[in-house]
């Protein structure tokens, strides 16, 4: 039994629901790409950066062999990426774009705007470290640094996910109630570039799911418009940011409401946030992204173990789901909240975030430990999040306040050793 | 003692050294003191604001931003008190003191606010007499000065220099404006600046999501910029002698703001807009254009 | 040139304007005067997109002066929001969503800020890919908007708020003018051009071939800047004028990387008469000449045409 709901929960629903497709073995890259081309974007304005390249490439092989129609345009950088898609979108047609890391950050002012603008576009961001230092791996400080910029912020743990989560963030962010872009964030090699089975969804049944766009009023000849105005008196300015949190604020029921006509029509099931097996569970571990895959494994092994243990997956990072968090961690005796991040000088943000939705809620658990691991796409391994279970488990015993972990394993700093001894010539640190 | 000055003009006027002149001129006399100019969208010609506030009771300036109940308001021209972008009386001080940059009298303003004192002078005519061209900021900055009753001759004179060296006045230049200081400083007399009052009590509203597209920074109504009438900008009005002119349009080519129009065989200029540019007083191979000073204009 | 063009005389240039009055640009603005020169010529169907700079206020919330659309982006990035409209117009209607008689032209307008520097990289990219457009680059030879800094469109010589001209820098901006539009004809464009709001006929009638072309067309318009370079309002064009004349703004045109001036003064008036009447040079003069400068201006005005003479007119002076 409890196997059987490890299939479900993860999303393999393909052995419960009639095989109406068989999954293809797919990356999340590849998956993402999908996503672009059932959904029948008209516009794809892009730039290469590792690892989000092989999504841009796999539409350019459709497009130019005649499977996909959409203009893909190759941009001499992200920001005049963005911008295109931004006014590719004012001009009334669905745009999705991708980039990564520092493209995103290249890119940064036009987030802004482009929110701003309320152009629903959709881009995909497959997390890489950002530099410096400088790695190709995944954690999600890129990703976060857009959470003040207006988008709303999707967060896939599957290949699966990643396609469905477009598909549902067109829906979102096409809705007049909300009028702004999405990002849906995968995780660089992890997802990206790793190959599990994917449900394709039939063309009919997205264009059931997701109705043609429609901007309010595009760019056309004989009615025309003046966009991206500038507005400089401050009653002004507030007004319009305001609207735009009102707006985000809407993309939580939105959301809900598309994902429960996205199960409709697909047999998938999701929601802002994920919990695995975490009702009945008395400690909670909150992740988001790739890596709450091992987060779950280690519920699964907590369990077995006799620990009452469960998972809060946040999906939605923008809008942030605050009563769904409140109430997934409700009377916890303790949460542990896992960033793959790092605020130099404040620590992870998603620790902030979530003790910000919890703060002056009645029933809010009394411990909550904030870890940071996986940072430059450093492994996270099951040890590790023993070893915090463990101390979270300390601290209620001994009543002490618990201090923020930055996870690093002894083998990981003898190999860090043994790589500056090589850099600096000799034994001239110590660590 | 609490004087709150709002200067209004428009863009190139100088409020914002008149401004900095009362400013420094205060500060010479060991007041507590703040200025402060806004920018904004606004170029050359357009409404522009400038504030200076001044204490002798450093907690009384436990202030920032723009002065909303001035008790001294300085218009350096006429045309801005039925501006409603500048609106340059809104909420001025009962029993203060407006200044009037104008060649009219008082009794042919158009003012709606009662209680007030009313100063009237034409800054522009003596600027153009004493320093050659229209520069106000200098005889702004010394009526404003003067007006408060609290500050020396000595102390003007020190901060005009200081001010004007500032953006690279000096020199004869900088001579001429000293003398104009010194007539407009002698123009006036110091006004009544009954101290500052909170006048209005703000309400507080909640705001809610709105249907698009107002919640969308866009413009449907295009081409809607006649209604903002920067006729009022003129300080020269270019007239056309029709006897004369022979019909080139080369004027209506040369216009920037597109305000002369050939109706007819006739020229017609849309004087609620013309900027009074004069180019095309200057481009007229025939001399068909002449230009008056907008207040002298009929 | 243009015998078969259609537009002969000034009064040819009396068709409907599309930039109605009541802007908040400085009186006197050579920008505006381009503007408005150059969007009768285009038509109306056009959309522009633009990049921060002093006509960025031209469409200030609620106003716009415009009978067409218009598309702020950022500082460095309109040809690529030129791009993303172009784009759209282009699939929407290869896809039949929309009729090809609700296209618009695509007209990137900026100063030379964002000609000249910040945009530099994205007008590369859209003139390289070939981007169907029209670039107006309103160049009055600094930062005005943000109160006349100098970029690197500022000419030799020229005070600007960030190259005062004290004891120890007695010429003010002490390098040369970036040549944009050698940048540009790199790239060989179907059309490139400068033009000058003095002569709006030449504006018309380069536009008017340009308009033949499919790709980029670009424009870049001496622009006058009274509050700027320190002269009455009055002058705007007297002062665009005199940049002709004396040679100091060729007014030229390059089809797919070919030259040809469109005007060559057969005599150049000395280059003193342009910068003598303007503040922005007043330091060359009073309280005393900088002939050192003033030649060195001068010298590579003549250089320029003399070459000019050679080529086109085959002549050696």
């Amino acid at each position: 039994m409890i196997r059987t709901k490890l299939i479900l929960e993860l999303g393999f629903k393909r052995y419960l629901v009639p095989p109406v497709k068989r999954a293809v073995m797919m990356t999340g890259n590849t998956a993402a790409a999908w996503a672009a081309r059932l959904a029948e974007v008209d516009y794809i304005p892009a730039y290469p950066i590792t690892p989000q390249t092989e999504i841009i490439e796999k539409l350019a092989e459709w497009i130019a062999n005649g499977e996909m129609k959409a203009k893909l345009t190759i941009l001499e950088s992200e920001h005049s990426m963005l911008t295109a898609a931004g006014t590719g979108a004012l001009s009334g047609a669905r745009v999705f774009t991708a980039t990564s890391s520092q493209g995103l950050l290249y890119a940064y002012e036009m987030l802004y705007n482009v929110a701003g603008w309320r152009a629903p576009i959709v881009l995909v961001n497959v997390s890489r470290a950002v530099a410096a230092p400088i790695t190709l791996e995944p954690d999600h400080n890129d990703f976060l640094s857009t959470r003040d910029s207006g988008f709303i912020l999707l967060h896939a743990e599957t290949c699966q996910e990643v396609l469905d989560l477009i598909l549902i963030a067109y829906r979102v962010s096409e809705d007049y109630r909300v009028l702004l872009p999405s990002i849906v964030n995968m995780d660089g090699f992890h997802i990206s570039f790793t190959r599990e089975p994917v449900i394709l969804p039939e063309i009919e049944e997205v264009r059931r799911f997701l109705p043609r766009y429609n901007y309010v009023n595009p760019f056309r000849a004989g009615k025309h418009s003046a966009k991206g105005v500038t507005v400089l008196r401050p009653p002004l300015y507030s007004f319009y940011k305001y609207q735009m949190h009102f707006s985000s604020l809407n993309a939580v029921k939105v959301f809900k409401e598309a994902c429960s006509e996205f199960e409709e029509h697909f047999a998938r099931r999701y929601d802002v946030v994920e919990k695995y097996m975490l009702d009945d569970a008395e400690y909670a571990i909150v992740m988001m992204g790739s890596f709450s895959t091992i987060g779950k494994k280690a519920v699964r092994i907590f369990r077995e173990e006799g620990f009452s243990v469960g998972l809060l997956k946040i999906r939605m990072v923008r809008p942030f789901p605050k009563e769904d968090i409140r109430e997934a961690l409700k009377n916890k005796k303790g949460v542990i909240v896992i960033d793959q991040n790092i605020s130099p000088g404040f620590g992870g943000i998603l620790y902030g975030e979530i003790c910000s939705a919890l703060y002056g809620f009645r029933d809010r658990p009394p411990l909550i430990l904030s870890v940071i691991g996986g940072v430059g796409g450093k492994t996270l391994t099951i040890d590790e999040i023993r070893y915090v279970f463990e101390y979270l488990l300390d601290c209620e015993r001994s009543g002490k306040e618990p201090r923020p972990i930055l996870l690093f394993r002894e083998d990981e700093l003898e190999e860090v050793k043994s790589l500056l001894k090589v850099g600096f010539g000799g034994d001239v640190f110590q660590l | 003692m609490l004087i709150y000055a709002r200067f209004h003009g428009r863009g190139g006027h100088g409020v914002k050294t008149a401004s900095r002149i009362l400013g420094t001129s205060a500060h010479l006399e060991g007041f507590h003191v703040q200025d402060f100019p806004i920018y904004g969208a606004e170029r050359r010609g357009a409404p522009v604001t400038a504030f200076t506030k001044i204490s002798d009771d450093p907690l009384k300036l436990l202030d920032r931003g723009y002065i909303f109940n001035p008790n001294l308001v300085l218009v350096s021209d006429e045309s801005l008190l039925s501006d409603p972008i500048a609106n340059p009386l809104s909420g001025i001080q009962t029993g203060g003191t407006a200044f009037i940059n104008t060649t009219k009298n008082i009794d042919h303003l158009q003012i709606k606010h009662d209680n007030i004192n009313i100063v009237v002078g034409d800054v522009t005519g003596l600027s153009l007499r004493y320093v050659g061209r229209v520069v106000l900021s200098t005889g702004i900055g010394a009526i404003a000065t003067k007006l408060t009753g609290m500050i020396r001759w000595n102390s003007l004179e020190e901060a005009v220099k200081e001010e004007l060296q500032e953006i690279g006045i000096k020199g004869e230049l900088l001579e001429k404006n000293i003398l104009l200081a010194k007539t407009c400083f002698e123009l006036v007399y110091p006004a009544p600046l009954p101290p500052p009052s909170q006048q209005k009590k703000y309400k507080i509203v909640e705001l809610n999501w709105t249907h698009p597209p107002y919640n969308i920074p866009e413009i449907w109504n295009i081409g809607n910029t006649k209604i903002r009438k920067t006729g009022s900008w003129r300080v020269f009005k270019p007239l056309i002698n029709l006897e004369k002119c022979t019909r080139c349009s080369l004027c209506v080519i040369y216009c920037p703001e597109g305000v002369i129009e050939m109706v007819d065989n006739s020229l017609v200029v849309d004087y609620d807009n013309c900027k009074g540019c004069l180019i095309c007083f200057n481009e007229c191979p025939v001399k068909a254009i002449s230009y008056v000073r907008e207040a002298e204009a009929v | 040139m243009s015998s078969n063009s259609r537009y002969r005389s000034i009064k040819d240039l009396l068709s409907e304007d599309y930039v109605v009055a009541g802007t908040p640009l400085c009186s006197g603005c050579g920008a505006i005067l381009t503007l408005r020169i150059f969007h009768k010529i285009l038509g109306g169907n056009v959309v522009w997109v633009n990049a921060a700079g002093c006509v960025t206020l031209m469409v200030n919330y609620p106003f716009t002066p415009l009978k067409s659309s218009w598309m702020y982006t950022a500082m460095a990035c309109a040809p690529a929001g030129a791009q993303g409209i172009r784009d759209a117009l282009d699939i929407l209607m290869e896809k039949g969503r929309i009729p090809v008689d609700q296209d618009l032209k695509v007209a990137v307008i900026t100063g030379d800020g964002a000609a000249y520097d910040i945009g530099l990289q994205s007008s590369s990219g859209a003139i390289y890919r070939g981007l169907d457009f029209y670039y107006l680059c309103y160049d009055n030879e600094a930062y005005g908007n943000t109160g006349f800094q100098f970029s690197s469109a500022t000419p030799l010589g020229s005070r600007t708020a960030t190259s005062p001209p004290t004891p120890l820098n007695p010429e003010g901006y002490k390098k040369k003018k970036k040549d944009l539009f050698e940048i540009w004809r790199a790239h060989k464009p179907p059309y490139l051009a400068t033009i000058s709001p003095s002569h709006p006929l030449d504006i018309a009638r380069k536009i008017e071939k340009a308009e033949k072309y499919r790709g980029p067309k670009l424009f870049i318009a001496i622009s006058p800047c009274p509050p700027g370079w320190g002269f009455e309002t009055m002058e705007t064009v007297r002062m665009a004028r005199l940049a002709v004349e004396t040679g100091i703004w060729p007014l030229k045109e390059a089809i797919y990387g070919e030259v040809k001036h469109t005007y060559i003064p057969r005599k150049l008036k000395p280059v003193e008469e342009y910068l003598k009447t303007q503040a922005r040079f007043r330091h060359l003069f009073y309280p005393v000449k900088n002939a050192e400068i003033i030649q060195t201006i001068q010298g590579e005005i003549e250089e320029y045409w003399r070459e000019v003479y050679r080529r086109e007119l085959g002549e050696n002076i």
